[in-house]
């Protein structure tokens, strides 16, 4: 299952497709680069004319141990909303350091940051609406712990107050399974059905990055 | 006017003169004052007009006033609390690092140190503009925007709100190295300042521990 990781990301040029194609840094190449307008799936879909910069990267990761692997992965930067999402099949162990590498590549010109910076409450409202809440872990004074079991507070007081550490959810759409998990400040989608990412991605994109 | 989680009218009075008064007693007017409103008393008692008595006594409230007021431009804002606790990560779990709490110290272990802390405004304090600041070889950036209503800008670490409707909101810190400890060292800080004043509302030592 292809694992996509978002977090926000700003471009300080609006030829961003000319400024990546080519470019390499450090352990990353840029194989491919294109852009699309996106396609509506939502309703009330807040970002429907947003151009959509998408490409393929080569990653070369180093192991101490092994000869390394040679790891694509596709990125896309989502113009409208900010979005900045990497999808490999893989798991690599830190998409901090291709993010900020493929940054770099495309000359300063994209800035991809570590997190979010997502609204919390906003957040919560997002998770809250999926079919299955399978974890969701707040923080209580830097202690971990689930949302129903803060000490002397009500579960309906955590909810939208709470600063979320984890979570866990499972969206169903149209009898597809889409399974989402944020840690760490960023998101993970993982699906088997094609336009799952997609469909996700502009759910939260209406829920939680529109003004 | 009334936002949730408002403090009770003497609770917030007590907040801001705890704090001008732990601000006042550490400025140089206040050593002046110390050092030059007895210097005045004792030498009103050798004159031996009672007029001019009093005249030099009277001397002492516009140093006074002038004192306490520059206490107050220098301490300012006083209507915002902020606390943090560091935490590290136990078998996966997070749990807050009390020891480092204790010290005032964020430990740096690995790629990422999250802050867990609450900011409060006193009850008659609508707004708030503050900075996230830190030294040059260590990073700083919020994993989750506390509230929709907030504005964060992460290109000059700013997080603000004009009008708020909630008094008390959790903050996560994402606090993270820029190079190894060759390169950067091991004693860097962060602070969180005031917007507008550059005044420190709270500052941390940060210490780099990985090898």
């Amino acid at each position: 299952m292809a694992e996509t990781n978002l977090r926000k990301a700003s471009a300080s040029t609006d030829r961003l497709e000319d400024s990546l194609r080519g470019g390499s840094q450090g352990q990353v190449s840029i194989d491919s680069v294109s852009s699309r307008t996106v396609e509506p799936m939502v309703k009330q879909y807040p970002f429907a004319t947003q151009e959509i910069i998408q490409g393929r990267l080569i990653y070369e990761e180093e192991s101490e141990y092994t000869a390394g692997r040679t790891i694509p992965i596709d990125f896309e930067f989502r113009t409208g909303s900010s979005l900045f999402l990497t999808e490999v099949q893989t798991d690599i162990s830190s998409i901090d350091s291709v993010a900020t590498q493929l940054a770099e590549a495309a000359s300063s010109d994209l800035k991809v940051y570590r997190n979010l910076h997502a609204p919390e409450d906003a957040l919560w409202d997002f998770l809250l609406t999926a079919d299955r809440i399978l974890e969701i872990t707040v923080l209580d004074e830097g202690q971990e712990v689930p949302y129903n079991e803060v000490d002397g507070v009500d579960q309906e007081e955590v909810v939208r107050e709470y600063a979320i550490e984890n979570a866990s959810v499972g969206f169903v759409e149209d009898g597809h399974e889409i399974f989402v998990e944020y840690r760490g400040g960023s998101l993970q989608v993982e699906t088997d059905w094609e336009q799952g990412r997609e469909y996700i991605i502009q759910i939260f994109e209406r829920e939680v990055l529109s003004e | 006017m009334g936002a949730e989680h408002d403090t009770s009218i003497l609770s917030s009075i007590r907040v801001v003169l705890l704090g001008y008064i732990d601000h006042f007693t550490n400025t140089n007017a206040y050593y002046l004052v110390s050092l030059v409103v007895p210097v005045l008393i004792g030498i009103s008692g050798l004159l031996r007009d009672t007029q001019n008595q009093w005249a030099v006594r009277a001397l002492s409230v516009p140093i006074l006033i002038i004192a306490l007021v520059q206490g107050y431009r220098s301490g300012r804002p006083f209507g915002i609390k902020i606390s943090c606790t560091p935490t590290h990560l136990v078998s996966g779990k997070r749990e807050p690092d009390k020891p480092s709490e204790s010290r005032n110290n964020i430990l740096i272990q690995n790629n990422s140190t999250k802050i867990h802390g609450e900011i409060q405004l006193i009850r008659f304090n609508n707004s708030f503009d503050i900075r996230f600041d830190s030294s040059s070889e260590i990073g700083v950036e919020l994993e989750t925007k506390p509230r929709s209503e907030h504005s964060y800008d992460p290109e000059s670490n700013r997080l603000s709100c004009a009008d708020v409707s909630e008094r008390r909101f959790p903050i996560k810190l994402d606090v993270y190295p820029q190079g190894s400890v060759q390169a950067a060292g091991r004693y860097h800080s962060m602070t969180i300042r005031d917007s507008k004043t550059g005044h420190i509302l709270t500052d941390f030592e940060v210490i780099d521990v990985r090898t």
